[in-house]
């Protein structure tokens, strides 16, 4: 059997943004035509349908909006992790994604704990973004 | 407006152990016959789509196998659990509009018989976005339970009050021939109860159950061959803020408010003319948020609202009169059977006095599809 030469996956989308969080960089689009960053990365911009997106780096800070701590897990793929919290966290730069949250269960965090971006995770479904509670923030 | 419920059939049993499609059969027959009507005078049918027996114009398989020929009007609605009064919202305009004279609406689905709970649960993710979302390891409860988190944040409100809606619905369950769960319980088992995403708990969480049920709606003129009083549909509406949470712009915002406000710009009627509501209750917090949403009571106070009273059978607002998904049955479909029955004035002991108008809500996916329906007890003249 011959060898086929090994051919690269396009760049997609996701792959674009998961290869920068995975070095460790949050990176969106911003729209050109009205300046909006998107979440989900999108071949469209939902503020102003313009087709054009430009990748742009952001700083990984956030500040928390909501969280859960999961106690029963989805499916068993997840059971040996929990319990996990999950949080809404909102970018300073604005958009809201959801991520986990690397803290002690126990602990009561207020609304608006500055958070910051701290790596990615990998479970049975797939990567998922990993936030902790900012240095600043510890201790109040 | 010129639809009206005039047929309604329900299936009870936790495990009913037939196929999806068996109980889309058994459960449009019998509304059929309950309208006093035959196959024949249906011209449209809607079905939810079930999650196991997934297949192609399911509502015209449906309909083909009840011996209905001749149909102007057929689809597969799929917001979830919005799906049965959104599929009452668009048969009464295909009513009141002269597309059709009688719409066969049916939801069903054999989803504890053909699944396990842990299935179940697992196949509900499917409603989570695959890259950005779902991999994190959420269920449907942690999503609705970052909306409680929220409103304990923003509003101070407290387990304890959210609580009170779960004990309330158990209350009302115990007074209901078939309800699933029948053993009273008080705030305490409910803050006792198994964590499952917190703030929520086992019994802030709907039980699991096959759900089978389906309701005719006619002109005027076809409303009276059945032995029941008939139900107008005053009006409805339908909200859809996003699919994903990530998308949703406020979490204790939603498309709830859109379609509460549509339903009842559209009927003229006001919050206080509303003797009873039928809310998606699929966590204890959708129920707060429904309440502030449809404008029973001030943004924030849904909780409290909840937590005073108010949704007692003499209360102000009685809710869920069979006990809901919290402790009737799963699926949604029960809250228009049970406002139908309430309409009627056939609810024996739970029967709520002289009830005129009812509301029905559902609400499906993430929050995410909202459909408000207004009954009324009707005069056909």
């Amino acid at each position: 059997m011959t060898e086929q030469p090994e051919s690269t996956p396009a760049e997609t989308l996701e792959s674009h943004f998961w290869k920068a969080a995975c070095a460790g960089r949050i990176e969106l689009q911003r729209c050109p035509a009205c300046r909006q960053l998107r979440y989900f990365p999108a071949p469209v911009c939902p503020s102003c349908l313009g087709a054009d997106g430009v990748w742009e780096a952001l700083s990984g800070r956030g500040s928390l909006h909501a969280l859960t701590t999961i106690e029963r897990a989805p499916s068993a793929g997840y059971a040996s992790e929990v319990p996990y919290t999950v949080a809404m966290i909102d970018l300073v730069e604005g958009p809201r994604v959801m991520a986990r949250l690397d803290i002690d269960p126990a602990q009561r965090l207020p609304a608006d704990t500055e958070v910051i971006f701290d790596g990615v995770g990998d479970s049975a479904w797939g990567r998922w973004l990993r936030f902790r509670v900012a240095s600043a923030a510890m201790g109040t | 407006m010129n639809a009206y419920i005039s047929g309604s059939a329900e299936r009870l049993g936790k495990r009913m152990d037939k196929s999806a499609f068996e109980l889309h059969l058994e459960v449009g027959a019998a509304a059929i016959r309950d309208a006093g009507l035959a196959a024949a005078a249906i011209d449209g049918v809607l079905t939810g789509s079930p999650m196991i027996e997934a297949y192609p114009s399911f509502s015209v398989v449906v309909a083909e196998a009840l011996g209905i020929r001749r149909l102007r009007y057929s689809q597969m609605v799929q917001v979830g659990g919005a799906s049965p009064a959104a599929m009452v919202g668009l048969a009464a305009r295909a009513i009141a509009d002269g597309s059709c004279q009688a719409v066969l609406v049916i939801y069903a689905d054999n989803r504890l018989s053909a699944m396990s709970r842990d299935t179940a649960i697992e196949r509900m993710t499917d409603a989570i976005h695959p890259s950005f979302e779902r991999p994190l390891g959420l269920t449907i409860a942690a999503l609705y339970a970052l909306a409680a988190d929220r409103h304990a944040r923003v509003h101070g409100s407290r387990p304890e009050q959210f609580a009170q809606i779960a004990v309330q619905a158990r209350a009302n369950a115990s007074r209901t021939p078939g309800a699933i769960m029948t053993k009273p319980i008080s705030v305490d088992d409910v803050l006792a109860s198994k964590p499952i995403a917190s703030p929520l708990r086992m019994l802030d969480c709907c039980l699991f159950s096959d759900f089978a049920g389906a309701v005719v709606l006619t002109s005027a003129a076809l409303a009276t061959h059945g032995a029941h009083v008939p139900v107008e549909v005053l009006g409805s509406g339908e909200g859809h803020s996003h699919a994903h949470l990530s998308y949703c712009p406020d979490l204790l915002h939603t498309g709830a408010r859109i379609a509460g406000d549509a339903a009842f710009d559209r009927s003229g009627i006001s919050r206080d003319d509303v003797d009873f509501v039928q809310l998606y209750d699929c966590f204890t917090i959708a129920v707060a948020l429904q309440l502030e949403e449809l404008g029973f009571c001030a943004p924030g106070e849904g909780a409290a609202y909840a937590a005073s009273g108010a949704l007692a059978p003499d209360g102000a607002l009685p809710f869920n009169t069979n006990g809901g998904m919290l402790s009737f049955h799963n699926g949604g479909i029960y809250h228009l059977t049970e406002a139908v029955t309430q309409l009627r004035h056939e609810a024996g002991p739970r029967q709520v006095a002289d009830a005129q108008i009812g509301l029905v809500q559902g609400n499906g996916g993430v929050y995410s599809h909202h459909a408000t329906v207004l009954l009324a007890r009707g005069v056909v003249s």
